[in-house]
Protein backbone atom coordinates (compact mmCIF):
# COMPACT_ATOMS: atom_id res chain seq x y z
CA UNK A 1 0.00 0.00 0.00
CA UNK A 2 2.65 2.45 1.09
CA UNK A 3 4.84 1.65 -1.90
CA UNK A 4 2.03 2.34 -4.37
CA UNK A 5 1.37 5.60 -2.56
CA UNK A 6 5.03 6.46 -2.99
CA UNK A 7 4.77 5.63 -6.67
CA UNK A 8 1.70 7.85 -7.00
CA UNK A 9 3.46 10.77 -5.31
CA UNK A 10 6.55 10.26 -7.48
CA UNK A 11 4.40 10.63 -10.59
CA UNK A 12 2.43 13.52 -9.14
CA UNK A 13 5.56 15.52 -8.24
CA UNK A 14 6.88 15.17 -11.76
CA UNK A 15 3.80 16.60 -13.45
CA UNK A 16 2.96 19.55 -11.17
CA UNK A 17 4.60 22.02 -13.60
CA UNK A 18 2.68 20.43 -16.47
CA UNK A 19 -0.59 20.77 -14.55
CA UNK A 20 0.02 24.49 -14.19
CA UNK A 21 0.82 24.78 -17.89
CA UNK A 22 -2.23 22.77 -18.91
CA UNK A 23 -4.82 24.78 -17.00
CA UNK A 24 -4.97 27.76 -19.41
CA UNK A 25 -4.99 25.33 -22.33
CA UNK A 26 -8.10 23.72 -20.82
CA UNK A 27 -9.74 27.14 -20.39
CA UNK A 28 -9.12 27.95 -24.06
CA UNK A 29 -10.43 24.59 -25.28
CA UNK A 30 -13.57 25.14 -23.17
CA UNK A 31 -14.07 28.70 -24.42
CA UNK A 32 -13.43 27.62 -28.03
CA UNK A 33 -15.96 24.79 -27.64
CA UNK A 34 -18.80 27.14 -26.76
CA UNK A 35 -17.76 29.55 -29.55
CA UNK A 36 -18.15 26.57 -31.92
CA UNK A 37 -21.67 25.87 -30.70
CA UNK A 38 -21.16 23.27 -27.98
CA UNK A 39 -22.96 23.66 -24.66
CA UNK A 40 -21.00 23.76 -21.40
CA UNK A 41 -22.08 20.18 -20.67
CA UNK A 42 -21.04 19.00 -24.14
CA UNK A 43 -17.66 20.73 -23.88
CA UNK A 44 -17.06 19.00 -20.55
CA UNK A 45 -18.14 15.61 -21.92
CA UNK A 46 -15.78 16.09 -24.85
CA UNK A 47 -12.77 16.72 -22.61
CA UNK A 48 -13.75 13.81 -20.37
CA UNK A 49 -14.06 11.30 -23.22
CA UNK A 50 -11.45 12.51 -25.75
CA UNK A 51 -8.84 13.71 -23.22
CA UNK A 52 -6.39 14.93 -25.87
CA UNK A 53 -5.93 18.71 -26.10
CA UNK A 54 -4.32 19.15 -29.50
CA UNK A 55 -6.76 16.71 -31.11
CA UNK A 56 -9.74 18.47 -29.53
CA UNK A 57 -8.52 21.91 -30.57
CA UNK A 58 -7.97 20.80 -34.15
CA UNK A 59 -11.34 19.01 -34.32
CA UNK A 60 -13.09 22.13 -32.98
CA UNK A 61 -11.43 24.19 -35.71
CA UNK A 62 -13.40 22.27 -38.39
CA UNK A 63 -16.52 21.71 -36.23
CA UNK A 64 -18.77 24.05 -38.23
CA UNK A 65 -17.54 23.17 -41.73
CA UNK A 66 -19.74 21.17 -44.11
CA UNK A 67 -19.13 17.40 -43.81
CA UNK A 68 -17.77 18.06 -40.32
CA UNK A 69 -18.20 14.42 -39.28
CA UNK A 70 -15.44 13.42 -41.69
CA UNK A 71 -13.23 16.45 -41.03
CA UNK A 72 -13.29 16.12 -37.24
CA UNK A 73 -12.18 12.49 -37.54
CA UNK A 74 -9.33 13.41 -39.89
CA UNK A 75 -8.33 16.30 -37.64
CA UNK A 76 -8.28 14.14 -34.51
CA UNK A 77 -6.50 11.26 -36.25
CA UNK A 78 -3.83 13.47 -37.76
CA UNK A 79 -2.42 14.81 -34.49
CA UNK A 80 -3.33 11.87 -32.28
CA UNK A 81 -1.49 9.44 -34.52
CA UNK A 82 1.49 10.03 -32.24
CA UNK A 83 -0.31 7.90 -29.61
CA UNK A 84 0.15 4.89 -31.91
CA UNK A 85 3.89 5.14 -31.49
CA UNK A 86 3.71 6.01 -27.80
CA UNK A 87 1.52 3.09 -26.75
CA UNK A 88 3.41 0.75 -29.09
CA UNK A 89 6.53 1.60 -27.14
CA UNK A 90 5.01 1.64 -23.64
CA UNK A 91 2.67 -1.36 -24.08
CA UNK A 92 5.36 -4.04 -23.69
CA UNK A 93 7.02 -2.11 -20.84
CA UNK A 94 3.86 -2.33 -18.72
CA UNK A 95 3.07 -5.94 -19.59
CA UNK A 96 3.38 -6.82 -15.89
CA UNK A 97 0.35 -4.62 -14.94
CA UNK A 98 -2.97 -6.35 -14.19
CA UNK A 99 -4.93 -6.30 -17.50
CA UNK A 100 -7.46 -3.68 -16.36
CA UNK A 101 -4.77 -1.29 -15.15
CA UNK A 102 -2.69 -1.91 -18.26
CA UNK A 103 -5.49 -1.14 -20.71
CA UNK A 104 -6.71 1.81 -18.68
CA UNK A 105 -3.18 3.27 -18.73
CA UNK A 106 -3.05 2.76 -22.49
CA UNK A 107 -6.53 4.16 -23.15
CA UNK A 108 -5.69 7.33 -21.22
CA UNK A 109 -2.19 7.86 -22.66
CA UNK A 110 -1.00 11.47 -22.83
CA UNK A 111 2.28 13.07 -23.89
CA UNK A 112 3.41 13.65 -20.26
CA UNK A 113 2.38 10.16 -19.10
CA UNK A 114 4.29 8.67 -22.02
CA UNK A 115 7.40 10.83 -21.62
CA UNK A 116 7.66 10.38 -17.85
CA UNK A 117 7.06 6.62 -18.06
CA UNK A 118 9.72 6.17 -20.74
CA UNK A 119 12.11 8.07 -18.47
CA UNK A 120 11.12 5.98 -15.44
CA UNK A 121 11.68 2.79 -17.39
CA UNK A 122 15.34 3.71 -17.88
CA UNK A 123 16.02 3.34 -14.16
CA UNK A 124 13.31 1.06 -12.72
CA UNK A 125 10.12 -0.81 -13.69
CA UNK A 126 7.02 1.32 -14.29
CA UNK A 127 4.28 0.72 -11.70
CA UNK A 128 0.54 1.36 -12.11
CA UNK A 129 0.64 3.81 -9.18
CA UNK A 130 3.26 5.90 -10.94
CA UNK A 131 1.16 6.25 -14.10
CA UNK A 132 -1.97 6.93 -12.02
CA UNK A 133 -0.09 9.70 -10.19
CA UNK A 134 0.47 11.36 -13.55
CA UNK A 135 -2.79 10.66 -15.38
CA UNK A 136 -5.39 11.20 -12.62
CA UNK A 137 -4.34 14.78 -11.74
CA UNK A 138 -4.01 15.68 -15.44
CA UNK A 139 -7.49 14.28 -16.09
CA UNK A 140 -9.10 16.12 -13.17
CA UNK A 141 -7.44 19.43 -14.07
CA UNK A 142 -8.17 19.03 -17.77
CA UNK A 143 -11.88 18.34 -17.38
CA UNK A 144 -12.32 21.02 -14.69
CA UNK A 145 -10.44 23.67 -16.68
CA UNK A 146 -12.52 22.91 -19.79
CA UNK A 147 -15.76 23.24 -17.83
CA UNK A 148 -14.66 26.55 -16.30
CA UNK A 149 -13.44 27.86 -19.67
CA UNK A 150 -16.69 26.83 -21.37
CA UNK A 151 -18.77 28.47 -18.65
CA UNK A 152 -16.81 31.72 -18.88
CA UNK A 153 -16.78 31.54 -22.68
CA UNK A 154 -20.56 31.87 -22.80
CA UNK A 155 -20.29 35.48 -21.71
CA UNK A 156 -17.79 36.52 -24.40
CA UNK A 157 -19.64 38.06 -27.35
CA UNK A 158 -16.73 39.18 -29.46
CA UNK A 159 -13.76 36.81 -29.05
CA UNK A 160 -11.54 38.82 -31.44
CA UNK A 161 -11.72 41.84 -29.14
CA UNK A 162 -9.75 39.96 -26.48
CA UNK A 163 -7.48 38.21 -28.96
CA UNK A 164 -9.25 34.96 -28.10
CA UNK A 165 -9.41 33.95 -31.77
CA UNK A 166 -5.61 34.12 -31.72
CA UNK A 167 -5.30 31.76 -28.73
CA UNK A 168 -5.49 28.89 -31.21
CA UNK A 169 -2.25 30.06 -32.89
CA UNK A 170 -0.51 30.62 -29.53
CA UNK A 171 -1.44 27.15 -28.29
CA UNK A 172 -0.14 25.45 -31.41
CA UNK A 173 3.07 27.48 -31.19
CA UNK A 174 3.59 26.15 -27.65
CA UNK A 175 2.72 22.60 -28.64
CA UNK A 176 4.92 22.49 -31.72
CA UNK A 177 8.03 24.28 -30.42
CA UNK A 178 9.46 21.27 -28.54
CA UNK A 179 9.10 19.25 -31.76
CA UNK A 180 10.86 21.95 -33.81
CA UNK A 181 13.86 21.70 -31.49
CA UNK A 182 14.38 18.00 -32.27
CA UNK A 183 17.07 16.99 -34.74
CA UNK A 184 15.90 16.82 -38.34
CA UNK A 185 12.67 18.68 -37.62
CA UNK A 186 13.54 21.94 -39.36
CA UNK A 187 13.34 20.65 -42.98
CA UNK A 188 10.12 18.79 -42.11
CA UNK A 189 8.49 21.83 -40.51
CA UNK A 190 9.73 24.21 -43.21
CA UNK A 191 8.32 22.10 -46.04
CA UNK A 192 5.00 21.63 -44.20
CA UNK A 193 4.73 25.36 -43.57
CA UNK A 194 5.65 26.38 -47.11
CA UNK A 195 3.35 23.91 -48.87
CA UNK A 196 0.47 24.63 -46.48
CA UNK A 197 0.77 28.39 -47.01
CA UNK A 198 0.95 28.03 -50.81
CA UNK A 199 -2.11 25.74 -50.81
CA UNK A 200 -4.03 28.07 -48.54
CA UNK A 201 -3.25 31.09 -50.74
CA UNK A 202 -4.20 29.01 -53.80
CA UNK A 203 -7.65 28.66 -52.24
CA UNK A 204 -7.64 24.91 -51.58
CA UNK A 205 -9.88 25.27 -48.50
CA UNK A 206 -9.35 22.88 -45.58
CA UNK A 207 -7.18 20.61 -47.75
CA UNK A 208 -4.12 22.78 -47.16
CA UNK A 209 -3.47 21.12 -43.78
CA UNK A 210 -3.35 17.65 -45.26
CA UNK A 211 -1.26 18.55 -48.31
CA UNK A 212 1.15 20.55 -46.13
CA UNK A 213 1.44 17.74 -43.60
CA UNK A 214 1.98 15.22 -46.38
CA UNK A 215 4.89 17.30 -47.70
CA UNK A 216 6.52 17.30 -44.26
CA UNK A 217 6.00 13.58 -43.76
CA UNK A 218 7.42 12.84 -47.23
CA UNK A 219 10.52 14.91 -46.45
CA UNK A 220 10.99 13.02 -43.14
CA UNK A 221 10.69 9.65 -44.87
CA UNK A 222 13.04 10.73 -47.64
CA UNK A 223 15.65 12.03 -45.16
CA UNK A 224 15.60 8.77 -43.20
CA UNK A 225 15.90 6.81 -46.44
CA UNK A 226 18.95 8.80 -47.52
CA UNK A 227 20.52 8.44 -44.08
CA UNK A 228 20.02 4.67 -44.15
CA UNK A 229 21.53 4.49 -47.66
CA UNK A 230 24.52 6.57 -46.57
CA UNK A 231 25.04 4.32 -43.52
CA UNK A 232 24.91 1.21 -45.73
CA UNK A 233 27.34 2.70 -48.21
CA UNK A 234 29.90 3.65 -45.56
CA UNK B 1 -27.85 24.52 -23.93
CA UNK B 2 -28.08 20.92 -22.77
CA UNK B 3 -27.35 18.20 -25.31
CA UNK B 4 -27.51 18.32 -29.09
CA UNK B 5 -27.46 14.96 -30.94
CA UNK B 6 -25.22 16.28 -33.73
CA UNK B 7 -22.61 17.61 -31.30
CA UNK B 8 -22.74 14.35 -29.35
CA UNK B 9 -22.20 12.39 -32.57
CA UNK B 10 -19.11 14.44 -33.45
CA UNK B 11 -17.79 14.06 -29.88
CA UNK B 12 -18.30 10.28 -30.11
CA UNK B 13 -16.42 10.17 -33.43
CA UNK B 14 -13.47 12.17 -32.09
CA UNK B 15 -13.43 9.95 -28.98
CA UNK B 16 -13.48 6.78 -31.10
CA UNK B 17 -10.65 7.95 -33.34
CA UNK B 18 -8.53 9.04 -30.38
CA UNK B 19 -9.13 5.79 -28.51
CA UNK B 20 -8.24 3.84 -31.66
CA UNK B 21 -4.86 5.60 -31.87
CA UNK B 22 -4.13 4.84 -28.21
CA UNK B 23 -5.22 1.19 -28.26
CA UNK B 24 -3.93 0.59 -31.79
CA UNK B 25 -0.36 1.25 -30.75
CA UNK B 26 -0.32 -1.40 -28.06
CA UNK B 27 -2.48 -3.87 -30.02
CA UNK B 28 -1.05 -3.60 -33.53
CA UNK B 29 1.98 -1.34 -33.84
CA UNK B 30 3.89 -3.15 -31.07
CA UNK B 31 3.78 -6.25 -33.31
CA UNK B 32 4.68 -4.58 -36.60
CA UNK B 33 8.27 -4.01 -37.65
CA UNK B 34 8.38 -0.67 -39.48
CA UNK B 35 11.11 0.23 -41.97
CA UNK B 36 13.32 3.20 -41.17
CA UNK B 37 11.63 5.58 -43.62
CA UNK B 38 8.14 4.53 -42.53
CA UNK B 39 9.04 5.02 -38.88
CA UNK B 40 10.53 8.45 -39.57
CA UNK B 41 7.42 9.42 -41.55
CA UNK B 42 5.17 8.31 -38.68
CA UNK B 43 7.21 10.16 -36.12
CA UNK B 44 7.16 13.32 -38.22
CA UNK B 45 3.37 13.31 -38.54
CA UNK B 46 2.47 15.38 -35.45
CA UNK B 47 5.04 18.08 -36.20
CA UNK B 48 4.08 18.14 -39.88
CA UNK B 49 0.36 18.44 -39.11
CA UNK B 50 0.76 21.05 -36.38
CA UNK B 51 3.05 23.15 -38.57
CA UNK B 52 0.68 22.88 -41.53
CA UNK B 53 -2.16 24.09 -39.29
CA UNK B 54 -0.14 26.80 -37.65
CA UNK B 55 1.86 28.44 -40.45
CA UNK B 56 -1.08 29.56 -42.65
CA UNK B 57 -3.16 30.62 -39.61
CA UNK B 58 -0.24 32.70 -38.33
CA UNK B 59 1.12 34.16 -41.55
CA UNK B 60 -1.74 34.67 -44.04
CA UNK B 61 -4.25 36.65 -41.97
CA UNK B 62 -2.43 39.99 -41.94
CA UNK B 63 0.39 41.93 -40.34
CA UNK B 64 -0.95 42.02 -36.76
CA UNK B 65 -1.36 38.23 -36.61
CA UNK B 66 1.96 37.52 -38.34
CA UNK B 67 3.94 39.82 -36.05
CA UNK B 68 2.21 38.57 -32.92
CA UNK B 69 2.91 34.98 -33.98
CA UNK B 70 6.61 35.68 -34.53
CA UNK B 71 6.84 37.28 -31.09
CA UNK B 72 4.97 34.32 -29.58
CA UNK B 73 7.47 31.90 -31.16
CA UNK B 74 10.43 33.84 -29.76
CA UNK B 75 8.82 33.97 -26.30
CA UNK B 76 7.89 30.28 -26.55
CA UNK B 77 11.53 29.27 -26.97
CA UNK B 78 11.97 29.71 -23.24
CA UNK B 79 8.57 30.47 -21.70
CA UNK B 80 5.71 28.09 -20.81
CA UNK B 81 2.38 28.01 -22.59
CA UNK B 82 0.47 30.48 -20.44
CA UNK B 83 3.13 33.15 -21.04
CA UNK B 84 2.97 32.48 -24.79
CA UNK B 85 -0.83 32.72 -24.66
CA UNK B 86 -0.89 36.00 -22.77
CA UNK B 87 1.90 37.59 -24.84
CA UNK B 88 0.38 36.49 -28.14
CA UNK B 89 -3.13 37.63 -27.27
CA UNK B 90 -2.02 41.00 -25.89
CA UNK B 91 0.21 41.60 -28.94
CA UNK B 92 -2.51 40.75 -31.43
CA UNK B 93 -5.04 43.03 -29.74
CA UNK B 94 -2.55 45.93 -29.68
CA UNK B 95 -1.29 45.35 -33.23
CA UNK B 96 -4.85 45.21 -34.55
CA UNK B 97 -5.40 48.68 -33.17
CA UNK B 98 -2.25 50.14 -34.72
CA UNK B 99 -1.51 48.14 -37.86
CA UNK B 100 -3.54 47.74 -41.08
Amino acid sequence: MTSSRHEFLDGFRLIVPILIAQTPFGFIVGATSVQKGLSVVEATIMSATVFAGAGQMLALEVWDEPKAWLLVMLAAASVNIRFLLQTASIGPKIGHFAPFKRWLSIATMTDPAWGMSEMRHLTRPIRPGFMAGITIPIYVIWVTATAVGAFAGQFIDDPARYGLDFAFVCIFISLVLPFWKRSGAVPVAASSALVAIVCKLAGLGGLYVFIGALAGVAVAGFMAHRQARAADGA
Amino acid sequence: MALDPYNLLLIALVTAVTLATRLGGALIMARVQLGLSAKAAFEAMPVAVMTAVLAPAALTQGWPEALAAIIAVIVGLWAPMYVVLITGMVCVVLFRMWLP
